[in-house]
């Protein structure tokens, strides 16, 4: 086996091309591309490195919190939770211009907070916000975008599966990454809610006011609205970031008793039975299946990538770059944004990461700040087409009125022009970042 | 399609029994991390049996995710191709990526476990050392199950190839 290590990479990346473009299933397209270059590179004793690397995927004890997390998040979904927050913020809204928006930007970050995964804002405020917006007269392209824009909040803010992923292949802790996705999911917030309350004066025929029999509640009325909708929503927040962040429970732990916790919501809010329970474990199942069969396959193309030299390869090749430390970094940081094009992050995250990592340790850039960068990036290309999952997940509960092109599609276009400011102010200003990691953990 | 079908109920029963490790998981957890925190008192078993129960679950809950077709795959070409043109190029992809690979993994796996039960193997992981033959007895069992259900899929591809969709 005398090949170089530049024609086995070609080979792994040609075929892992090909049959993704081919449109077959990620894992074993990433199983089958590794095999080939694996044995191309060192032969039979791949196969043993194959075998240790699907199995200390299977023995991971911070990749359980995917599984708990997955179910946290299905059973939230289906807890009405998100039913109840938006109604009670859409009554106490109501007078204000852009109201409506600003509630589905708020639901969705509480949502974020309280679970790992995107599909569930988007296909919630897709069925339950989006009617109520159009009926109120709402510009139909400005509520699909703040509803996807919202929903892939749900990536970036912790606890989020994303990061769980992520934090183990940068050697990285899953609650430090957590502390550090804090402000930039924070700053997207902000930044989403003052561009729809500039636009709701700029445009106010977009975002009407509700009419005034929609405003018939007493004071009391809505406090208790607001309490039984919000403060079960906190206390879980509270409970499972908290016990993360102030080091008491390990993500795992955590994510077990958020897990519990969201079945007593459910139970509370007298949307739970043994069928939703059972369809539950279920679906979980299936999507376990799904996220961590890629992340065992991804520990695999590592393993055949490292084997046939490419991680000193991609490391001499970009620190070659003319380019000094921040053209690097912006480099790695179009790669992940190219990438989220055409791939969901769980095929993404663990290729690049473990490649990028070493290069990253080189150059001396903080790895916390270098994965929000690269979080970001991604999270704008989910909302860009052609593989942008927050759109097609709208586009699946949307009223048939709703068009793909016209109304969802372009109604993003500003949120992910609003997405990349907040890369480039997270570029300008790392503290937005390391600020919150550094006071809590010192 | 006799052999198909049976492969489909197979993966979809495996599925379904494994779904009920989620609560498992989930209340063991909870009770390790309250005997932690409130009583001052871990388990010893909870580490161990967590990352066994959770790499059963998602290995032998795989081949239902291939067997819904919910496995990620980036579908801007093959939406656009007749189901014959789509069915050739999947028969084609399991030749080429899913039949090699996963048959490497029951094989070599196979191989893995077998010589974990020759010495009885403990795990090192944690105080406890619990056996670990029996859950590295998972990984191919999973792959056979997955390679089964791939075999079901290949199957129905070619059906579909030579005798087009509506068959």
């Amino acid at each position: 086996m005398s090949l170089g290590p530049e024609l086995i990479l070609a080979v792994l990346f040609g075929t892992l091309l090909a049959g993704l473009a081919l449109g077959f299933p990620v894992p074993f397209v990433m199983l089958g591309s590794s095999m080939l270059a694996g044995l191309l590179a060192v032969g039979p004793v791949f196969f043993h490195m194959m075998v240790l690397r699907v199995f200390e995927a299977m023995s991971s004890y911070t990749l359980i919190a995917i599984v708990l997390f997955v179910f946290m998040g299905l059973m939230l979904e289906k807890s009405g939770a998100a039913e109840r927050l938006f109604t009670a913020l859409h009554i106490l809204l109501g007078r204000l211009r852009g109201g409506l928006a600003l509630s589905v930007i708020a639901v969705c970050t509480v949502m974020a907070a309280a679970t790992g995964i995107m599909g569930a804002s988007v296909i919630i405020m897709g069925l339950v916000a989006l009617p109520r917006m159009l009926e109120r007269g709402y510009d139909p392209a400005l509520s699909s975008g703040t509803i996807c824009a919202g929903g892939t909040l749900g990536i970036l803010i912790p606890p989020s599966i994303m990061l769980i992923v992520y934090a183990p292949m940068a050697g990285i802790s899953v609650g430090k990454l957590f502390l550090a996705a804090v402000g930039p999911g924070l700053l997207l917030t902000l930044l989403y809610a003052l561009y729809i309350l500039f636009l709701s004066r700029l445009r106010p025929e977009q975002s009407p006011v509700a009419s005034p029999k929609e405003r018939t509640l007493s004071l009391p009325q809505k406090l208790w609205l607001m309490v039984s909708s919000l403060l079960p929503a906190l206390l879980l927040i509270l409970a499972v970031l908290g016990s993360i962040f102030f080091g008491v429970a390990s993500p795992t732990e955590a994510a077990a008793v958020g897990a519990f916790f969201s079945v007593l919501l459910t139970w509370a809010y007298g949307n739970l039975s043994l069928g939703v329970l059972r369809e539950t474990f279920y679906q979980t199942t299936r999507i376990s299946g799904m996220i961590l069969l890629i992340v065992a396959a991804a520990f695999v193309f590592t393993g055949a990538f490292m084997m046939a030299g490419g991680g000193t390869l991609v490391k001499e090749t970009l620190l070659a770059l003319p380019m000094g430390t921040s053209g690097i970094l912006l480099v790695m940081t179009l790669a992940f944004f190219l990438f989220g094009l055409f791939m969901e992050w769980v095929g993404i995250v663990p290729v690049l990461v473990p490649i990028f990592t070493p290069v990253i340790d080189q150059i001396g850039v903080d790895p916390l700040w270098a994965a929000m960068l690269f979080c970001l990036a991604m999270q704008t290309s989910f909302l860009t087409p052609p593989m942008a999952p927050a759109l097609f997940y709208l586009k699946g509960v949307a009223p048939p009125g709703i068009r793909f092109g016209e109304h969802i599609a372009k109604g993003v276009v500003p949120f992910i022009a609003i997405q990349l400011l907040a890369v480039a102010l997270i570029a300008l200003f790392p503290d937005l970042v390391l600020w919150l990691p550094g006071a809590a953990l010192g | 399609m006799k052999l198909a079908d049976w492969i489909d109920r197979l993966s979809i029963g495996t599925g379904k029994a494994v779904s009920w490790i989620v609560p498992v998981l989930v209340l063991e957890l909870v009770y390790d991390t309250a005997a932690r925190y409130l009583f001052n008192a871990p388990t010893i078993w909870s580490y161990d049996i967590s990352y066994m129960l959770y790499g059963t679950l998602f290995m032998l809950g795989a081949a239902w995710t291939l067997q819904q077709e919910e496995h990620v795959r980036i579908d801007i070409v093959s939406d656009k191709l007749s189901p014959r043109a789509r069915a050739a190029v999947d028969a084609l992809g399991y030749l080429i990526f899913f039949f090699p690979a996963v048959g490497a993994l029951v094989a070599y796996g196979a191989s893995f476990s077998l010589e974990s039960w020759m010495i009885l193997e403990r795990s090192g992981q944690s105080m406890w050392q619990p056996p670990i033959y029996i859950f590295k007895t998972v990984l191919p069992l999973a792959a056979l199950l997955l390679f089964l259900q791939g075999l079901a899929r290949f199957c129905r591809s070619l059906h579909v190839l030579w005798k087009g969709a509506d068959a």
